[in-house]
């Protein structure tokens, strides 16, 4: 596959185009903006950039939107950390340690952390596309209903072990949040759930304006609780640092082991990289020798979501070119862009242009590199979000959601959805809930419904057909896995002593 | 004050309540289209969950009664005084208002009285934070509406 | 929220006056146009191809925003929500103006409520199977089906490639475990993967694909210029089995609200001419075709087409929505 030097140097080429390099730049300075605002994310970053692409040429309006593509997955966790909401699903495991460590007045160390594990995990997820991205577009289309129901059974399980201390308080948020997602009109049939008579709800609760409620809002009134609290912090919280070469060896495990769970994660098309950043952090924490510190502030609980989040950027992808079947709703924009261009992705798509495959594989690394420079500038200033008193933070956050839900879809119908997401996040949260499960529970939810519907329907009322599925059931032997590895090698032990 | 268990046994109650109401509007769901040719009906998954819940609730409910779980923050209080309750309700009330203020009054109406309404609800008393405040909502505003292009009316 | 729309509708009028001087005018701000599909599909990247044409001719931003879901009656409503002013367009297509209010209780008269200004965007169904399906000809497939109960791929439940498929099922007499993959993509990604053993995608879905599926039938009645540029070849039902039905109808197009000013009507039409022409077609991607209709009597007709077609045809099924 990479034996083609004629593609490899057109592509070059065509990249290092003074006009390319700009739009690089250019490209993922725009996404970290949008990713950082709550509510506008990736999807919605790409969209706004889509117009400007219709006068370009292939390569550098995909590598303009690329650019935008990996900064605003990136960007949304400098908000994650700095003010703790997770401006997309994928965000939001790393804002536990993520958080906890910059109100610890680690802020600068913590961004250091972020920034790492996303340019690795990045780095690791292009190199994987590269070379074996037919062989994960292989995998990605067994994903039928039976096997996404097992992912997403197993990415509930690993958000209820993983977030929060009493494990009855977890599967309540879990169940709470699959519940809420069925209002709504049931696709499958049209039948009106929990509709309250308004056709507003008709397509059920939206997911970024109840996620933005859930974390920003409630955060914004347990903040403002503290307004008057002095938060304590040294002159070292506001330096950023990039971890040496000693604590990156010491992380090397879980910076490799997350960017592969990320990598092949992503592929599944749908809520890949929510998932994905979960599962890295809980195994990041099983295989922890002081599992009980992670949500403290730890960096491992940093490192694992961040570089397993932005490794789901290339796995998103190759569904996306191989199949012509996004993997996000951010990579469905990116589709768009490519058949504007006149292309076709699918199976033909690298057949019939290999010149471009090289260009997005040698684009996305670029865009990697420049991404550790321009972070470094944007997380300098997000460390000095510390020194701003909180009770700034209060009406400025609360102003940001509000808008930025707005305009999603300039719908008013998301700003009340979002306020009512805040006030149960409020409630919970104050409660002693963790709403990590709730939020996960949400994003998962019609996954979990369609699936299972569909599955019954494939199985026909044979329990046979139900489990035939090689990929669905290994998926439940992990998940047998991780909830028994922890008692029995507990029993193994204290045979031993 | 208002102690964890307590207000985490009501919770569970409001809960158990809330499911088993949510579960009997789910009976009287009728299919729209007949194009379904799904083996579950419509409201098997609502009506799974929820039963889910009661069941996680009534486990909840049943250990803090027993005093088996404390609340996470390690307090044995929601609230750590009468203070901190004040401005966080406030500021929930603030945030409320301030939905009708934009549905009656517009954006801008919203928008400018937000900052100072929340600031005065925490009970800040430092002019340079109004003034800072009022500088970040013309901001945003100046963001979204001439960088991203986005109508708020 | 009903208060709001009381407010608003008051102050609409009270503004009457001074507004007639303002379609002069019009536009004087940005224009937004509401697409009932998320981003990224074939709907979505027509209509902003469009948009920015039409953002050429008129010398404002025309901003593209999507709501998709709720079987598209909230994107729908939100146009009707605002003010008749010609600033809030509606991106129509088969759904929101034929299968939903056909099937379902909805809030909104397409035609009544509507004024439509054009259609251009359309599509016609053909049945594929795998490259190494067993099945080389329809009439193989249809013995296979009546044999084994097949699995059959769709986009959504109600979307026209479903309609297709059961229309399909009534008239050959078969029957299918349906299951409905959200894309035509994502359908054809699980025909390939194995997930289904047929499915219903567009014709041009062939381009993505060419080696790994095998087109069957196109599932139209007629011959349609655009059949022998996407599949050469492939027959229609209509032609293979005269007397068998297989009707489809996919168009899209924009709409604005009704009691829009005829001059702002007239500025809108008059900006989006430019969409018919063979320069602007040739910019379109090849995977979607495309049928110029201008002008509200025109789309109107083609309208009830659609549903003097799909009417008898649900009702069949006993799916129609009876008033």
């Amino acid at each position: 596959m990479l034996a083609n030097t004629d593609a490899l140097l057109l592509a070059v080429t065509q990249l290092s185009q003074p006009i390319t390099l700009l739009l690089l730049v250019v490209g993922i300075v725009i996404g970290l903006i949008i990713g950082i605002l709550p509510g506008l994310g990736p999807p919605i970053a790409i969209a706004l950039a889509l117009p400007f692409t219709f006068y370009l040429e292939p390569v550098p309006s995909i590598i303009l939107l690329l650019g935008i593509y990996s900064a605003a997955i990136y960007g949304g966790s400098i908000s994650a950390i700095a003010v703790g909401i997770p401006g997309t699903g994928a965000a939001i495991a790393t804002v536990q340690d993520g958080h906890k460590m910059f109100s610890a007045g680690r802020g600068g160390e913590a961004l250091g952390f972020s920034l790492t594990g996303s340019i690795f995990g990045g780095l690791v997820s292009v190199v994987c596309l590269a070379f074996i991205a037919p062989l994960l577009a292989e995998f990605a289309v067994r994903f039928g209903p039976r096997e996404n129901l097992a992912i997403s059974v197993f990415g509930l399980m690993v958000v209820v072990r993983v977030a929060g201390q009493s494990l009855s308080k977890g599967l309540l948020m879990g169940a709470l949040g699959l519940f809420l997602t069925t209002w709504g009109l049931d696709e499958l049939n049209g039948t009106e759930r929990y509709t309250f008579g308004s056709y507003h709800l008709y397509e059920g609760l939206p997911l970024v304006p109840f996620l933005v409620g859930l974390f920003a809002m409630s955060e914004v009134f347990i903040s403002a609780e503290r307004a008057h609290h002095k938060i304590n912090f040294n002159q070292s919280s506001l330096k950023v640092q990039l971890p040496g070469w000693r604590t990156l060896v010491k992380l090397k495990d879980v910076l490799i082991r997350s960017s592969l769970i990320g990598t092949v994660i992503g592929i599944i098309p749908g809520e890949g990289a929510a998932v994905g950043a979960f599962f890295a952090y809980s195994e990041a924490k099983r295989r922890s020798k002081n599992p009980e510190t992670f949500g403290t502030g730890v960096a491992e609980g940093i490192v694992a979501p961040e570089t397993a989040n932005n490794a789901t950027v290339g796995g998103a992808l190759v569904p996306t070119l191989t199949l012509g079947v996004p993997g996000s709703p951010a990579a469905a924009v990116l589709l768009g862009a490519l058949i504007i261009q006149g292309l076709s992705p699918g199976t033909q798509l690298f057949v019939e242009h290999p010149d471009l495959m090289y260009a997005i594989f040698i684009g996305l690394f670029a865009i990697n590199i420049l991404m550790i420079f321009i972070g470094l500038l944007a997380i300098r200033f997000a460390a000095r979000l510390i020194m701003v008193p909180t009770a700034v933070i209060v009406p400025t956050v609360m102003l940001l959601s509000f808008v930025g839900v707005y305009s999603v879809s300039n719908s008013f119908f998301n700003v009340g959805v979002m306020l009512g997401a805040g006030i149960l996040g409020y409630v919970v949260r104050k409660l002693g809930y963790s709403i990590a499960p709730l939020s996960i529970g949400f994003v998962l939810g019609p996954i979990l419904e369609n699936s299972l519907r569909q599955s019954l329907t494939l199985a026909d009322g044979s329990v046979q057909e139900f489990f035939n599925t090689p990929i669905g059931l290994s998926i439940y032997a992990a998940l047998a896995l991780t909830i028994l590895w922890g008692p029995v090698v507990g029993r193994f032990k204290k045979d031993k002593s | 004050m208002l102690t964890q268990r307590v207000s985490n046994i009501l919770f569970a109650i409001l809960i158990i309540v809330a499911s088993i109401w949510f579960a009997i509007e789910a009976q009287g769901f009728k299919a729209a289209g007949l194009l379904a040719s799904s083996g579950l009906p419509s409201k098997f998954f609502p009506q799974l969950t929820l039963g889910f819940m009661v069941v996680c609730a009534v486990i909840v409910a049943v250990l803090y009664s027993l005093k088996k779980i404390d609340g996470s923050d390690k307090s044995d209080t929601v609230y750590k005084n009468a203070a901190e309750a004040r401005q966080g309700l406030a500021v929930l009330a603030v945030a409320v208002a301030s939905y009708f203020t934009w549905s009656t009054f517009g954006f801008v109406t919203m928008a400018v009285l937000m900052g100072p309404v929340c600031l005065a609800a925490m009970g800040i008393r430092s002019i340079k934070i109004y003034i800072t405040v009022i500088l970040l909502t013309a901001f945003i505003y100046a963001i979204f509406t001439q960088l991203l292009n986005i109508r708020l009316v | 929220m009903k208060k709001f729309t009381r407010i608003a509708v008051a102050a609409m009028v009270a503004m009457g006056l001074s507004a007639t001087a303002a379609y002069a005018e019009y536009p004087e701000k940005p224009i937004t146009v509401v697409v009932s599909f998320a981003a990224g599909g074939n709907a979505d990247i027509v209509q902003r191809l469009q948009a920015e044409e039409i953002s050429n001719q008129l010398g404002v931003p025309v901003n593209v925003i999507n709501k998709p879901g709720g079987a598209h009656i909230p994107a729908t409503m939100s146009v009707l929500e605002a003010p008749a002013d010609g600033y809030t367009i509606f991106n129509w297509s088969p759904p929101s103006f034929m299968v939903v209010p056909l099937t379902r209780d909805v809030p909104y008269e397409p035609l009544k409520d509507f004024v439509p200004l054009f259609a251009s965007i359309s599509a016609s169904n053909a049945l594929y199977v795998r490259s190494d399906s067993p099945y080389t000809t329809f009439e193989e497939f249809l013995e296979g089906a009546k044999a084994n109960k097949l699995t059959m791929g769709v986009n959504n439940l109600g979307a026209p490639p479903n309609l297709s498929a059961v229309q399909m099922a009534n008239e050959f007499g078969l029957e299918f475990k349906t299951i409905a993959l959200k894309t035509v993509p994502a359908t054809m990604a699980g025909l390939i993967g194995g997930q289904v053993d047929v499915a219903v995608g567009q014709v041009a879905s062939i381009y993505a694909y060419k080696d790994e599926v095998r087109p069957l039938i196109i599932l139209d009645n007629n011959r349609r210029a655009f059949f022998e540029k996407d599949l050469p070849g492939v027959r229609t039902v209509g032609e293979a089995f005269p007397g068998k039905e297989a009707g489809v109808w996919v168009h899209g197009g924009l709409a604005v609200k009704a009691g829009t000013p005829q001059p702002i009507i007239d500025k809108l039409l008059a900006a989006s001419e430019v969409l018919g022409t063979d320069e602007f077609q040739a910019k379109l991607p090849k995977s979607v075709g495309y049928h110029w209709v201008h002008g509200p009597e025109g789309v109107g007709a083609l309208i009830q087409e659609g549903v003097d077609l799909y009417s008898p045809i649900l009702d069949g099924l006993g799916l129609l929505h009876k008033k």
